[in-house]
């Protein structure tokens, strides 16, 4: 069972759609061991499968084809056998961290299901995991650093090295 | 007075300039050295008020001079001399040291000299805060002067016994020490003044503002025609303390800035520091509360430094104000505390009372209610003679007894101000007692009449707002405000209220846009703002060209690169530094009291084309609401909160964002069900509720507020499509803008539309853009990549009815100046758009993010087309988001040929125009993202 569903139940069995906060805590602590092992076959399987990136507005000295059009963040636009990644990232204001909101699409055109594992970079780390709703849409706050970032399709793929810092 | 000596002055300068020895030398030659030392010594004295640091290596070198001739009551008075300049320097402990010493060489030879070297001493000790002492000190020596038959000496000496009395909290005492002292003065008009000065400030403190000011504005004048500077700017910055107490923000800021220029030409910390509090005085009334806690961090440790104690612990209490409103009570409560001991121990209970009145005001506002009422009325019985502090108490303990829940304690309280406010004329605590008083009556369940008063308040405020100068400063103070106007609409559209819908949209206007109103209004008739009364500034120039650079900085460093969010913070800075200097400058020039007037339902139904309608949304605290006017009638209709909008749009921006990530990497837009479930979606949120209200309208003008800014309210979709298609929609920031700009009319005929565009390799289509629009409009002037400088587009677009502008634009939130447009030899700025002459021309900004707004307190908004409506164009054409070079080049070009084919007919032709170029679009199935964030801002 996921971290966030047991959270969900938590709160249903507590009839309180927000379970008081010590009580998550303790349900991250206790699922914090079974979701990295979760992940950790997910992760071996995505590392055979690296995406192409195809936008990071980091890396351009303009967008081509737009009249400016910079942002407050940055987007990372990835794709892997047909499947895409759209990450639109901000720094949060007065931290280090980053609101990251993504869009996963399966087979072209339709939403990507799935659940999304930011790893320390080039480790089995798991720093934080989410999962897409039924649009394929996603949210995550994620601390400064790098990370390889796997993307729970069958067949799972990775964005190896994003660097948020 | 010694009897005048030609040879002081120059005899004094060579004693600086040659030394001591060789200027003895040559007193002794010219016979009796006493009356020549006595008038150099007078010469000294009157350096001290003109220029302290040249009187301060004058009176050093007199002294040794005095010593070495060795003439006892020349020594001493080459001490007191001495002790004035030192004084005059803000050196007060060592000025007593000298004026001690030239009353021990006086003795009994010379006790006239001795007595006033006592006189002397008043000023430096009352300003190290040993006030009871400085009386006993003054009292002697007046007493001895009057009795040794000294009348205009004794007068000096009540002049600053008063001054004493003044700051022991005895103004009635103060009062009658000047004006025992004025006739006799009558032959020395500076002094004279002085007195006039020091009384103004008596009756400040006893609430007589009319005879106050007269006083301090005669000091003024008689202080300039002497050339007094330093005099005149504490005279000016007491004229400027009583206007910014009474409420009178235009003027007090004008008078603050006059002052402060005054004395940073001389060498005073102290003084500066000291008007420096009052100013931030000033501030924290009209609501800068971040300003006036750095003015207040800045200035208290020079105060302390210059043992300035007073002063200190009044800077103390205000920034313990600052603290409280910011939310650190703690801290705040530190700093009260210390500031109500310090004046304690001073001998300041009235002062104290105050600084306890806001120890009070922080206990209710930490919770400890008892405590703090408790306080108050502590405070309230040393505040008895202080109407105007009592007024004040009224107001906090009114607020207090509405939250605990007795409406007619609170009625009571705010009615008890409201009579100590209008008694002595302070018209800005009326309206916050207002407010208390129209809230307790609501409170009672009396609807009608609370309503009134809420009204009242929020008009009063209105009319206040008015006389604050600068944009900035205005939007502040409508920000600190906004609860009144909250308030006065929820009363308003409440049960029971005659004409309550009407009387409602009206207090709606006020809190829209007001500053962008009184632009209007200032401007009416006039010149537009090109050339209005900005001087050359060079530091203003350097903080344009530093937000160009900055810009240019972006553009090159990525779209999001790295170093974006800094350099970002950096232009937002250079875009806050432009404000600033743009505040001074304008304080300095002059101050405009003008409000612009806000336009009645009637006016704005009488302003509608047949068949059309009009939404003016307010926020009222987390919800919107709007007004549906018809010409046949009007609605109030809750629209939701503001919370599930906001989650909306951010879901439109991700959309977005996605289709234009996909365009810059070379992919087809995608599917655009996303985009379209964002648009249903904020169609149900701001539109839907409305909806039943506007059935048939043929046309729809819509001023949105705060997040709904950015709606592309033509976008909005429902089960029959677009709304964007269905009807012309032409946004405005407020009715009453769009009546104003109305009003103005079209631009002066003859002139020849411009067309500006600077293509580059991102964005290649600029430059089809031009062409094709140069074929729909023959008769443009054309500025195309290096000819479309800052310079050629301010020229050619004065008095021109069209300026296009195809180019790269940037957004920035916050400062209004900060966002841009690129030109061929750097950005335009929303500062510069703002100084064009486009009175009543149509303008399009054909570039990313251009009609995107920043928004504060009142709804200011900033961004570039604030800024081209505030230079007066009729109506603007913006993108909401990252405009697609190809798609705009092509939708655009479809624009003006529709446009054009119908006779190019001003803003409403252009909306029409749009609407069909939208169908158009669409019916060939181009993403929305790509067509929908062109909107027209405007009057028709």
């Amino acid at each position: 069972m996921r971290e966030h569903e047991l959270e969900q139940r938590l709160g249903e069995a507590l009839s309180d759609p927000a379970p008081p906060p010590r009580a998550v805590a303790r349900v991250r602590s206790m699922m914090a061991g079974p979701v990295a092992s979760a992940w950790a076959s997910i992760l071996e399987r995505a590392r055979a499968l690296h995406a192409t990136i195809l936008l990071d507005t980091r890396a351009h000295p303009a967008l081509v084809g737009f009249r400016a059009g910079v942002s407050e963040g940055f987007d990372v636009l990835a794709a892997s056998e047909g499947r895409e990644l759209f990450l639109h990232i901000r720094q949060r204001p007065g931290s280090a961290g980053f609101t990251v909101k993504g869009k996963v699409e399966g087979a072209p055109g339709a939403a990507g299901v799935c659940g999304i594992a930011f790893f320390e970079a080039g480790s089995a780390s798991l720093v934080c995991d989410a999962h897409t709703d039924r649009e394929g849409e996603f949210g995550a706050e994620v601390p400064a650093g790098r990370y390889d970032l796997a993307v729970g399709l069958d067949p799972p793929f990775l964005v190896p090295g994003l660097a948020l810092e | 007075m010694t009897a005048p000596a030609p040879q002081a002055p120059e005899l004094l300068a060579d004693l600086v300039r040659l030394g001591v020895a060789d200027t003895a030398q040559r007193i002794r030659a010219a016979g009796d050295p006493g009356p020549l030392l006595g008038a150099m010594a007078d010469e000294a004295e009157r350096q001290a008020i003109s220029d302290p640091r040249r009187a301060l290596d004058a009176t050093e070198a007199l002294v040794a001079l005095a010593d070495l001739l060795a003439i006892r009551s020349a020594q001493a008075r080459a001490r007191r001399a001495r002790g004035q300049a030192l004084a005059y320097a803000n050196r007060f402990d060592e000025a007593l040291a000298v004026l001690r010493d030239a009353q021990r060489i006086a003795g009994t030879d010379a006790p006239v000299e001795g007595a006033r070297a006592g006189v002397a001493m008043i000023h430096a000790l009352a300003r190290l805060g040993r006030l009871r002492e400085a009386a006993e000190v003054g009292e002697q020596a007046r007493e001895a002067l009057a009795g040794l038959g000294q009348p205009v000496l004794a007068a000096r000496a009540d002049v600053n016994l008063g001054v004493v009395h003044r700051m022991l909290d005895r103004p009635e005492v103060a009062l009658a020490c000047f004006d025992r002292a004025l006739p006799a003065l009558a032959d020395a008009p500076t002094v004279a003044a002085q007195v006039h000065s020091n009384r103004g400030e008596a009756l400040l403190d006893l609430c007589d503002f009319a005879a106050a000011e007269r006083a301090f504005s005669d000091a003024l004048g008689t202080f300039e025609r002497a050339g007094a500077n330093r005099a005149a700017s504490i005279a000016e910055g007491n004229l400027a303390d009583l206007l910014a107490r009474q409420g009178r923000h235009g003027p007090a800021l004008h008078h603050f800035e006059r002052a402060r220029m005054r004395l940073a030409s001389e060498g005073a910390p102290g003084d500066a520091a000291r008007l420096a509090i009052e100013q931030a005085e000033a501030q924290y009334t009209v609501g800068l509360l971040a300003a006036a806690g750095a003015t207040y961090r800045a200035a208290i440790p020079v105060l302390e430094e210059h043992g300035m104690q007073a002063e200190t612990a009044r800077a103390r209490a205000g920034f313990s104000r600052v603290l409280g409103l910011e939310g650190s009570l703690e801290e705040a409560t530190r700093v009260a505390q210390r500031a109500a001991g310090d004046f304690t121990a001073l001998g300041q209970p009235v002062a104290a009372a105050r600084a306890t009145l806001i120890l009070g005001q922080l206990s209710i506002m930490a919770g400890a209610r008892m405590e703090g009422r408790a306080l108050v009325g502590g405070a309230m019985e040393g505040l008895r003679e202080r109407p105007a502090d009592l007024a004040a108490a009224h107001a906090l303990l009114s607020a207090d007894s509405l939250r605990a829940g007795d409406g007619a304690a609170a009625a009571g309280e705010a009615e008890a101000g409201l009579a100590l406010a209008r008694g002595v004329g302070l018209v800005h605590l009326e309206p916050t007692l207002r407010h208390a008083r129209g809230m307790a009556l609501r409170a009672l369940g009396h609807s009608e009449e609370a309503a009134d008063e809420l009204e009242l308040a929020a008009s009063e405020l209105g009319r206040l707002r008015g006389t604050i100068p600068t944009d900035r400063f205005r939007a502040t103070f409508a920000s600190s405000h906004g609860e009144v106007m909250s308030d006065a609409l929820e009363a308003l559209l409440g049960p029971r209220v005659p004409r309550g819908v009407a009387r409602a949209f009206v207090v709606a206007q006020m809190g829209k846009s007001g500053s962008l109103l009184d632009a209007l209004a200032r401007h009416a008739g006039a010149p537009p703002p090109a050339e209005a009364a900005e001087e050359p500034s060079q530091e203003l120039v350097r903080a344009h060209e530093r937000l160009r650079a900055l810009l240019a900085r972006l553009q090159e460093s990525g779209a999001g690169g790295p170093a974006s969010a800094a350099l970002r913070e950096r232009i937002a800075d250079a875009g806050r530094e432009i404000e600033q200097v743009s505040a001074r400058l304008a304080a300095r020039a002059g101050y405009h009291e003008i409000a612009g007037a806000p336009a009645s339902l009637e006016e704005v139904q009488a302003m509608l084309p047949r068949g059309w309608g009009a939404i003016e949304y307010v926020q009222v605290r987390a919800g919107f609401s709007a007004f549906v006017v018809l010409r046949g009638g009007a609605h109030a209709v809750p629209v939701g909160p503001v919370g599930p909008v906001e989650a909306a749009l951010e879901r439109l921006r991700f959309d977005v964002a996605r289709v234009v990530a996909r365009s810059a990497a070379g992919l087809p837009p995608g599917s655009p069900a996303s985009a379209e479930r964002s648009l249903s979606d904020l169609h149900d949120l701001v539109f839907s509720p409305l909806a039943p209200y506007l059935r048939g309208v043929e046309g729809l003008i819509v001023g949105p507020v705060g997040a709904l800014h950015a709606v592309p309210f033509h976008s909005l979709r429902d089960a029959d499509g677009y709304l964007g298609e269905r009807l012309p929609i032409v946004q405005t920031p407020s009715a009453s803008v769009m009546a104003r700009l109305g009003e103005r009319g079209r631009a002066a005929p003859g002139g020849r539309p411009l067309i500006v565009a600077v293509a580059d390799d991102a964005a290649p289509g600029i430059e089809r853009e031009a062409e094709a629009l140069r074929a729909t409009i023959p008769d443009a002037v054309v500025l195309t990549g290096q000819e479309a400088t800052l310079s050629a587009v301010a020229h050619h677009a004065a008095g021109a009815p069209l300026v296009h502008f195809a180019t790269h634009g940037a957004f920035t939130p916050g400062p209004a100046g900060a966002s841009g447009l690129r030109l061929a030899d750097g950005w335009l700025t929303a500062a510069d758009a703002a100084r064009l002459r486009v009175s009543g021309s149509v303008i399009t900004l054909s570039g990313c993010d251009t009609g995107r707004v920043g928004w504060a307190g009142g709804d200011e908004l900033t961004g570039l087309i604030r800024a081209f409506l505030g230079a007066g164009a009729r109506a603007v054409l913006g993108t909401l988001w990252p405009i697609h070079d190809r798609t705009a080049t092509e939708f655009l070009s479809r624009v003006y040929a529709l446009w054009y084919a119908d006779a190019g007919t001003g803003a409403a032709g252009l909306t029409k125009a749009l609407q069909r170029a939208r169908r158009e679009f669409n019916a060939g199935g181009v993403h929305p993202a790509f067509w929908s964030p062109y909107f027209v801002v405007g009057a028709l």
